[in-house]
């Protein structure tokens, strides 16, 4: 890495800040995408909507009991590059994804893979929370049913209470199990979503902005449990928000017009980024 | 280069933080220049204007924490703004008791009766001059962000070293000789310990300003 640094000599004429950061101009990613052990790998995956190439070649791997971090400006491939992840893009009409990525070794890709179950490996929360318009028990039991994963009602029970425990939303809705979920408050709505998800057993949890639409209180609360759902997931989260990003995620990758910019240690990247790209984002002096 | 912050108001409150510093290092620069001429002219009016003026150097210093405070509250800032503004409250801190000391030099420099210690002073003046030249550097250094400059400070420490323990053995040796110069040798001593410590505290700015810049820290290599 030290040789992709780049220090611009400064001269004692003109005698400027002196960068060591990768140039603008330049599109390779920076900093170490590849982990020992991933969960998920990525290789040079491009996507089209059509002719436009929005995601262009890009190689990451995600860890196993990590969060990491996807920032960058709208319309930078961020949330295009993570529904890859369980093929959401499927859906898009025109939407054409090459390249290779894998859970467990295996291809996500392949013809004959079962996207239903892959969705279920890897669960996904939305910007805003989408519950069911069912009860708060049966937004939790329907995946599990559906899949198959439980064989009587004790054992659904069980599934939903514990779902909904490491949802950290427990003790809010023990006694009002078969109310609507959509009567939440939209924090609770979210983890409502959370518990959903982690139904179904999942190996990884995509969160596309999770708390763009809570107050700071329930965001908090998110972001508490987003740490300690790490224990047994992998979290990939896209946001806006840099100081969320800072606070949840272990590594952060920053992705620029469908490139992959920089991807590092999240304390290295806000503190020391190696692309001036990435620190003009980080910093708000993006132009 | 650094491209203008999107936020015109945050690009105007680092450009103050940035005016308070550099006004910091132009008094403490000044204090430092003072003890200086003092201590060549054992001139009390210096001295005592010198001590005069360290109050306004703390209040600066104030300031600084307060901008600080705000930035960090109000920007939550990231990279490079987050090493210049954790930067600038101990470069705020360098400077102050940079002043300090200067202000602690001219107390001992309005005691002093001297003297039959020509060599010592010699050598104090040396410092002095010395360190001022180191000041003047890592300012410029600061205002231009020039990092090669700031490592050219950083190793002028030596020279400040090397000349105080030169100091050191002379005055032992004169104060041995002569026990009528312990009061005043005394005297020196703590100057020239305050003229070394002014060298840490323009190196450890050096530092920091290499840091700003390279986000590592320098360490001699």
């Amino acid at each position: 890495m030290e040789q992709a640094l780049i220090r611009e000599s400064t001269g004692r004429q003109s005698p400027t800040l002196v960068s060591r950061r990768v140039s603008r101009d330049n599109r390779q990613t920076v900093g170490d995408p590849f982990v020992a052990d991933p969960r998920m790998t990525c290789r040079n995956v491009n996507v089209y909507y059509g002719d436009k190439r929005a995601i262009k070649n890009v190689s990451l791997d995600v860890g196993r009991n990590e969060v990491i971090a996807m920032i960058g400006p709208s319309g930078c491939g961020k949330s295009t590059f993570i529904r890859c992840l369980n093929r959401m893009n499927d859906t898009i009409e025109g939407c054409r994804v090459t390249g290779e990525i894998t859970l467990d070794g295996q291809n996500i890709y392949d013809s004959g893979l079962d996207v239903v179950a892959l969705r279920a490996q890897v669960g996904m929360v939305f910007q805003k929370p989408n519950p069911f318009p069912k009860s708060i028990y049966e937004n939790i039991a329907y995946g599990p049913r559906i899949h198959g994963l439980v064989d009587s009602k004790a054992a659904l029970d069980e599934l939903v209470e514990n779902s909904l425990k490491k949802a950290g939303l427990w003790d809010e809705v023990k006694d009002r199990l078969h109310e609507p979920g959509t009567g939440l408050s939209g924090g609770q709505q979210q983890r409502l979503c959370i518990a959903r998800a982690i139904a179904v057993s999942p190996e990884v949890i995509l969160m596309d902005e999770p708390c763009s639409a809570l107050d700071p209180m329930a965001t908090a609360i998110i972001e508490d449990l987003i740490d300690e759902l790490r224990q047994h997931y992998s979290i990939v989260i896209v946001t806006h928000s840099m100081q969320q990003a800072s606070r949840v995620s272990q590594r952060t990758a920053f992705f620029h017009l469908g490139d992959l910019i920089e991807v590092g240690a999240t304390s290295q990247v806000f503190t020391n980024p190696l692309h001036e790209l990435t620190e003009d984002y980080i910093t708000g002096r993006f132009g | 280069m650094l491209r203008a912050h999107t936020v015109k108001s945050y690009d105007e409150q680092m450009e103050k933080l940035n005016s308070r510093i550099l006004e910091m290092g132009a008094r403490a620069r000044t204090q430092l220049a003072r003890s200086l001429e003092a201590l060549s002219r054992r001139d009390h009016t210096i001295a005592q204007e010198i001590v005069r003026d360290e109050p306004g150097i703390d209040a600066l210093r104030e300031e600084v924490d307060q901008l600080t405070v705000g930035i960090l509250a109000m920007r939550q800032p990231m990279a490079i703004d987050l090493r210049i503004i954790v930067t600038s409250l101990k470069t705020a801190s360098e400077l102050e008791r940079i002043a300090d000391r200067a202000a602690g030099i001219a107390g001992h420099v309005m005691q002093l009766n001297c003297i039959p210690l020509r060599e010592p002073v010699e050598l104090i003046l040396q410092m002095a001059a010395h360190t001022l030249r180191m000041l003047d550097k890592v300012l410029e250094a600061y205002r231009t962000m020039d990092v090669d400059d700031a490592v050219e400070v950083w190793h002028m420490d030596e020279e400040t070293d090397r000349i105080y323990q030169a100091l050191l053995q002379q005055l032992q040796h004169v104060m041995q000789e002569e026990s009528g110069t312990i009061n005043d040798g005394m005297r020196l001593l703590v100057a020239a310990k305050s003229y070394e410590r002014i060298g840490d505290h323009v190196q450890n700015i050096a530092e920091h300003l290499y840091y700003i810049v390279t986000g590592d820290t320098y360490c001699g290599r």
